[in-house]
């Protein structure tokens, strides 16, 4: 019985010695491990540190060697695409995070290149503006635009920011400042830019719409060059003009000839031929024939009676015309023409 | 049969006529037709639309009997005639003159 005491005793002292070596190991482990493993300094939303040379820095400082850490804070990038264009803001923060010191910078920070996969974008218009928001903490934004070769782009976007050197001031120990490098940094980014079939579909037809009226404007130039430039013989085509002479017609005597036509269509009426009218109708899409008066008054039972009307009238014209001829005649062979005989104006 | 005649004998007329007017406007012709084609387009559709306002004349004209439209042929044939006679004579007689007074030889 004394015995199992003592073995419970000895173990429960061994137990409790267990537990204090223990939880003294793990509060030495945690606590070397706070603020000066560098390996624990995350960088913000997607953003990754960048080169080595960014973290540490050897300062020769009264007459000792000391090294300072600070690292690059880069909060998600704000990225605004449209089709191969994009307009890129950084912000963000440089902490020292070893003491309280105060750090300014007099060159800014600037983007200095960016791609997405294997398509290099060229950087415009970058703008910077930074402050120091307290001791040990300097904040930055950047923004910038890109302009890629191509228009439709997925995939992640690859930057590479860089502080140029400015002015770095130890506030625990001195006034005076050193200037150092902060080195660079890399961000990335997911870059989305895959339009939608809808918005494809109208940025093709904007496009052919510009494209038809380019290509109008340049039909109109060209003609109006070919025009000015022809030099092939002008063809108009006389071939429906009527001619009432024997050589083939031409535009002026055609048209000084028109009370010539005039009077061989007339002479043509009388002495031809009618042929019936057919007058299209409108709605039944049938046309309605109307005979000529020889048809209807000429021929047939009213012949004899439109025979005997016509000769009466006739012999009447043929009265007095003979007479007028008469006269005109005996002028002519009087050599006494007047210019009426002649119709004297030509 | 003889409204016919008469025709053809007057469509004759028509044509010496037309023929000499022509002549006259031969170079006219060549200068609108090679230097204002746009304009010779413009005299034949002048044309062609006269030409179709004339195509329902024979139409009109056969309201008028047989034996008027004969007679009336006759007339306009007779006197179309003395006028195209008596013209060219006195145009020939003006063109002698001017010939006689051209003294080359």
């Amino acid at each position: 019985m004394t015995s199992h005491r003592r073995s419970i005793l000895s173990y429960g002292v061994l137990s409790l010695f267990s537990i204090f070596f223990l939880s003294l190991f793990c509060f030495r482990g945690s606590a070397s491990a706070i603020g000066y493993d560098i390996s624990s300094f995350g960088l913000n939303g997607q953003a990754t540190y960048g080169a080595a040379n960014a973290w540490y820095n050897n300062l020769s400082y009264s007459g000792r060697n000391m090294y300072s850490v600070w690292r690059w804070e880069v909060r998600t990038p704000s990225i605004t695409t449209q089709g191969k264009y994009a307009t890129i803001n950084i912000s963000g923060s440089l902490r020292f995070p070893l003491a309280s010191y105060r750090v300014t910078t007099s060159q800014g920070f600037s983007v200095t290149q960016c791609a997405v996969g294997s398509s290099a974008a060229t950087l415009s218009n970058t703008r910077t503006s930074w402050s120091l928001a307290q001791d040990g903490v300097l904040n930055y934004t950047v923004s910038t635009s890109a302009e890629f070769s191509a228009q439709s782009l997925t995939g992640q976007l690859f930057c590479t920011m860089t502080s140029n050197a400015g002015t770095y001031v130890l506030t625990n120990f001195s006034q005076a400042s050193q200037a150092i490098s902060f080195g660079t940094t890399n961000f990335t980014a997911e870059w989305n830019n895959t339009l939608s079939e809808e918005l494809l579909q109208q940025q093709i037809n904007q496009n052919q719409t510009i494209i038809n009226q380019n290509q109008q404007i340049i039909n109109q130039g060209k003609a109006t060059q070919d025009y000015l430039t022809d030099d092939t013989p002008p063809d108009p085509d006389t071939d429906n003009l009527p001619s009432v002479g024997l050589l083939p017609a031409g535009p002026i005597d055609s048209l000084l000839g028109l009370p010539l036509t005039l009077m061989t269509n007339i002479s043509s009426a009388l002495g031809g031929s009618c042929s019936g009218l057919n007058i299209p109708l409108p709605f039944i899409n049938e046309n309605l024939p109307i005979p000529c008066f020889d048809t209807i008054f000429y021929s047939g039972d009213f012949a004899p009676l439109a025979t005997i009307l016509g000769t009466a009238a006739s012999a009447v014209i043929l009265f007095y015309w003979l007479k007028h001829l008469y006269k005109k005649v005996d002028r002519a062979v009087s050599m006494e023409t007047t210019d009426e005989d002649e119709w004297g104006v030509l | 049969m003889i409204g016919q005649l008469l025709s053809g004998l007057f469509n004759l007329i028509m044509t010496l006529a037309g023929t000499i007017l022509q002549v006259i406007l031969l170079p006219l012709n060549a200068l609108f037709t090679g230097v204002f084609p746009d304009l010779t387009t413009w005299i034949n559709s002048v044309v062609s639309g006269f030409n179709t306002i004339m195509s329902g004349l024979p139409y009109a004209v056969s309201i008028i009997p047989p034996v008027i439209r004969t007679t009336i042929l006759i007339i306009l044939t007779t006197e179309i005639a003395l006028i195209v006679i008596l013209r060219s004579t006195k145009l020939t007689s003006k063109l002698w003159k001017i010939i006689q007074k051209i003294k080359i030889w």
